[in-house]
């Protein structure tokens, strides 16, 4: 079956659908955002601590949410019929979901993450945690995608919560296992930004499985003999 | 004229369900009627033509397009409306029959707005506060707005009030006097179908046990009530579905009623007392029956 | 919606007041150089100063901002009414993002780097610019700019977009409404009480919320000011029900300024209690609010008339403002080594600002693309003897 969707028009009318029905998830999820860079801003180390779990939080636990309302809702509310009796082809609806739930995520994401870099880098923080930054982010947005990837492509619920949940909970490993890292750890409290080959070799990991999680689950998407 | 749907030996494996051999044809301006017990395969079958579910094995060509290769432009020309498809509980009515509007330009507003009439729906109230008629009913104006040329439907009527079911068969008659378009539906209700279909099929454990035009069907079963004693004789004359002995009288229903069953029947030493036409409900449980004991 | 004649001659008094808050600005800046408060900060202090310019400076200071979030709202609200919310965000995009992202760079650079020459060649620095000095020796460059000087008020007004949606979408709109509909008393006292808490977080009188990233504060404390007249602008009725108040408004928001000054030792208590947190906070809510209540009465009785000189003040106003404070600088650095006295450095600093920043706008700006990005198109001019106000194409022209 074609991997492209067959009408890209279409799809920018998936993405405006979605867009219209989950508006108000969507709303919420951007006034705490603001609310949490409000704490960040206030500048006192309480506040500023608060904002920044709670960013932490939204980016991870809204992100989750955002892919279960807006796929695996489709499918418990049976609205995935509704869909598919529309001019579309599967493969259409595949990347109508990605785009709609990777944008949704995206603005937001890259928001946080360029404000916090731009906090790091103009003020007295030392500037050394922007690579640890930037792992840690993308290790995010490469959960977020694996996430959506999977609710798209595997259609029974149960995994869906499951693969999510074990996605969580390598979050805190990880942002301890890379603060352990000699090459990242040796620069933390420093204000050089030094890119080990370490760091970038698992920056490049974290993208590539981002494109292999799209790619796989494109390719399962499309192999499927039903889509009810 | 290129029929609006024809299969030709569709098979489709489930677990524990298949679909056998199907080969199956409906005419473009007709409406038929597909008619079976729950699970006997009615919408795994609707889910074929709409080219949502993949055949193992066989043709499966609608408007003269192969599926699923081309479901996209067979899509654009057919509504499907299923019990397990539901709107956006969270949107309203007007904002679905806008979202069809941008997708589908041959939307006709003015009739959307006569069938809003008809149907006696509120645009601006969101989908979750409908009821299930209405709910159905909304459903079928998305459909039927942007004139389709065929129409899938599974259950139309069912779980409809009088009322609602009354203005649904006359919306679907509308259609039909549209001589390009055709229509199958799927329904327990053998009432509606002998109302509206010209054609029928039984679909009984994955396979088509009947298929024919409505007249024939009508024409061929008969109720023979004999007096006499039944025998093997009688059951193995071709046509009879079911014989039942309830002395002083012996019930003959048979599928091939013609002008040699009554001799036939009297050879065998039966008295016919009363020949009674049948209804399409008692064809239909019969043929199942028979199905079942064969 | 009201009558078009009396909406006219709203948008016209709204944009007349916007303007006069913005100018006041350059004023308020221009008195910074000669207020003791701001001595060992601002980079432009004068040695001289005087208590006077802190009493009227930091009254001004205390609801002209404020005042400029209220008429926001208000225009917010009529663009949504006129172009829904896409219309709204594609509009504040045009008008308030894009110059932001395309004129807050060289602006700021600007002023970093005149700030660097000031430091460099004073005779007699000021404190700041001592400290710029040393710390230039010490690292070879200026410290790196952390904010959006001047600008911040665009930042916050495109968060402020983004929370008209998520109100919207959020269905705020039914508290809006119940709010709107309390008598008039309740508004005059209610308001200076929900302003409170936010200022009693931050110093006395409240800073510039300049910083990159938004402050929990500010969002509250201008946010409230943005959905007040919001409310506005849905409830023509609103500003009506406040009129009775209108003389005791001026009145108490000068008293609630004076209690604040003597009681803080004209703001020079820098730790106080947190009981004067409290205080100081309701009284600064106090002044803010009730100034802002009636400017735009005043706004709407004296401001309405369609006048070609306020128009073109306020069409300028936008890029005036903007670009005012490096001018400013420029000015003040130089007449800092001046022997002058400093009431008339301050009437030179304003006025030479007025008349670059408005000749800059009407040779460089007002007719060209810049001119077109801040205002939208500029409508062909009225013919002799109509009376009627002008309806602005891409209505709304400026920031608000």
């Amino acid at each position: 079956m074609n991997w492209l969707a067959s009408d890209a028009e279409m799809v920018r009318k998936l993405i405006a659908k979605d867009w219209q029905v989950y508006q108000k998830q969507l709303a919420g999820y951007v006034g705490g955002l603001l609310l949490a860079l409000g704490l960040v801003g206030m500048g006192t180390p309480l506040l500023s601590a608060a904002g920044t779990l709670l960013l932490l939080v939204l980016l991870i636990v809204v992100g989750s949410y955002a892919i279960q309302s807006s796929v695996m809702a489709e499918r418990k509310q049976q609205t995935q019929p509704f869909v598919m009796s529309l001019p579309v082809t599967p493969m259409d609806v595949f990347w109508g979901k990605l785009l709609a739930n990777l944008a949704i995520y995206l603005v937001p994401f890259l928001l946080v993450v360029g404000g916090l870099l731009a906090l790091v880098l103009t003020t007295a923080r030392p500037d050394g945690t922007v690579p640890w930054i930037a792992l840690v982010a993308m290790f995010l947005l490469a959960n977020f995608c694996v996430s959506l990837c999977v609710a798209i492509a595997v259609d029974s619920e149960g995994w869906n919560i499951f693969t999510m949940l074990v996605l969580m909970t390598l979050i805190g490993p990880f942002i301890y296992g890379i603060g352990r890292l000699d090459s990242i750890a040796r620069h933390l409290q420093t204000d050089q930004i030094v890119w080990s080959p370490a760091a970038l070799g698992i920056l490049a990991g974290e993208l590539a499985v981002i494109l292999i999680a799209i790619l796989i689950a494109g390719w399962v998407h499309a192999r499927k003999p039903s889509f009810l | 004229m290129t029929p609006a749907i024809a299969l030709a030996g569709v098979r489709k494996q489930y677990d524990d369900f298949a679909l056998h051999d199907i080969d199956l044809e409906l005419p473009a301006g007709q409406v038929m009627g597909l008619v079976g017990v729950n699970g006997a395969g009615k919408s795994t079958l609707l889910r074929l033509l709409m080219g949502l579910v993949r055949a193992d094995g066989g043709v499966v060509e609608v408007l003269g397009q192969r599926l699923p290769q081309a479901q996209v432009a067979v899509k654009r020309e057919i509504g499907h409306a299923s019990d397990d498809m539901r709107l956006y509980r969270g949107q309203s009515l007007r904002w679905h029959m806008d979202f069809i509007r941008g997708i589908y330009p041959v939307w006709d507003e003015a009739y959307a707005q006569d069938l809003l009439r008809r149907f006696d729906l509120r645009p601006q109230q969101a989908l979750g506060g409908f009821s299930h008629g209405q709910r159905v009913k909304a459903v079928l104006l998305l459909i039927f707005a942007r004139h389709p040329r065929l129409l899938l439907l599974d259950e139309p009527t069912t779980g409809l009030d009088p009322v609602a079911r009354g203005e649904v068969l006359d919306a679907l008659a509308e259609v039909l006097r549209d001589e390009e378009r055709s229509i199958l539906f799927s329904s327990h209700n053998t009432a509606d179908i002998e109302q509206v279909a010209d054609s029928i099929t039984f679909l009984h454990g994955g396979r088509i046990v009947a298929s024919g035009d409505k007249e024939s069907f009508l024409d061929r079963w008969r109720r023979v009530l004999c007096r006499g004693t039944s025998s093997d004789a009688v059951r193995r004359l071709p046509g009879v579905a079911s014989v039942r002995d309830g002395a002083p009288l012996v019930e003959i229903k048979t599928g091939a009623f013609d002008d040699t069953t009554l001799p036939a029947l009297q050879a065998l030493g039966l008295t016919v007392e009363k020949v009674e036409p049948m209804s399409l409900e008692d064809i239909f449980v019969t043929t199942v029956r028979g199905s079942n004991n064969a | 919606m009201p009558a078009a004649m009396q909406d006219d001659g709203r948008i016209h008094g709204m944009d007349n007041l916007r303007a006069l808050a913005m100018l006041a600005g350059v004023v308020f800046h221009a008195a910074l150089a000669y207020s003791p408060l701001m001595q060992p900060i601002w980079p432009a202090a004068d040695g001289a100063s005087s208590v006077v310019v802190d009493a009227f400076a930091w009254f001004l200071h205390l609801f002209r901002m404020p005042l400029f979030f209220a008429i926001a709202g208000y225009f917010a609200a009529l663009l949504v009414a006129r172009r829904g919310m896409a219309g709204l965000f594609a509009n504040r995009c045009r008008r308030v993002l894009l110059p932001l992202l395309l004129l807050a760079p060289p602006i700021l650079v600007t002023m970093s780097w005149l700030t660097e020459q000031a430091a460099v060649t004073a005779i007699q620095p000021s404190p700041a610019l001592a400290w710029i000095r040393s710390y230039l020796a010490r690292n070879g460059h200026v410290p790196l700019l952390s904010g959006w000087a001047h600008l911040w008020f665009l930042f916050y007004l495109m968060l402020f977009t983004v929370l008209v949606w998520v109100a919207s979408a959020l269905e705020a709109g039914r508290i809006g409404r119940r709010l709107a509909s309390l008598p008039a008393s309740a508004l005059v006292v209610g308001l200076p009480l929900l302003l409170t808490p936010a200022l009693a977080l931050v110093g006395t009188p409240w800073p510039a919320p300049d910083f990159f990233v938004p402050s929990l504060w500010a969002l509250a404390f201008f946010g409230l000011y943005f959905a007040f007249g919001y409310q506005v602008f849905l409830h023509g009725e609103l500003l009506a029900r406040l009129r009775p108040f209108s003389p005791l408004l001026p009145a108490g928001a000068v008293v609630a300024h004076a209690v604040l000054f003597l009681a803080t030792d004209g703001f020079a208590n820098t730790s106080p209690s947190a009981a004067q947190q409290g205080w100081s906070a309701w009284l600064q809510a106090c002044a803010g609010a009730w100034m802002t209540f009636w400017c735009l009465l005043a706004a709407k009785r004296w401001l309405a008339a369609h006048n070609a000189i306020m128009r073109w003040l306020a069409d300028g106003s936008y890029w005036v403002y903007l670009v005012h404070l490096p001018v400013l600088l420029a000015i003040q650095y130089r007449l800092r080594d001046v022997p002058m006295h400093w009431t008339a450095k301050f009437a030179i600093s304003v006025a030479a600002t007025f008349l670059l920043s408005f000749a800059s706008y009407q040779w460089l700006v007002r007719h060209t693309v810049i001119g077109r990005l801040l205002n939208g198109q500029l409508p062909p001019a009225p013919a002799p003897g109509t009376t009627a106000g002008r309806q602005r194409r891409g209505s709304s022209p400026g920031p608000a």
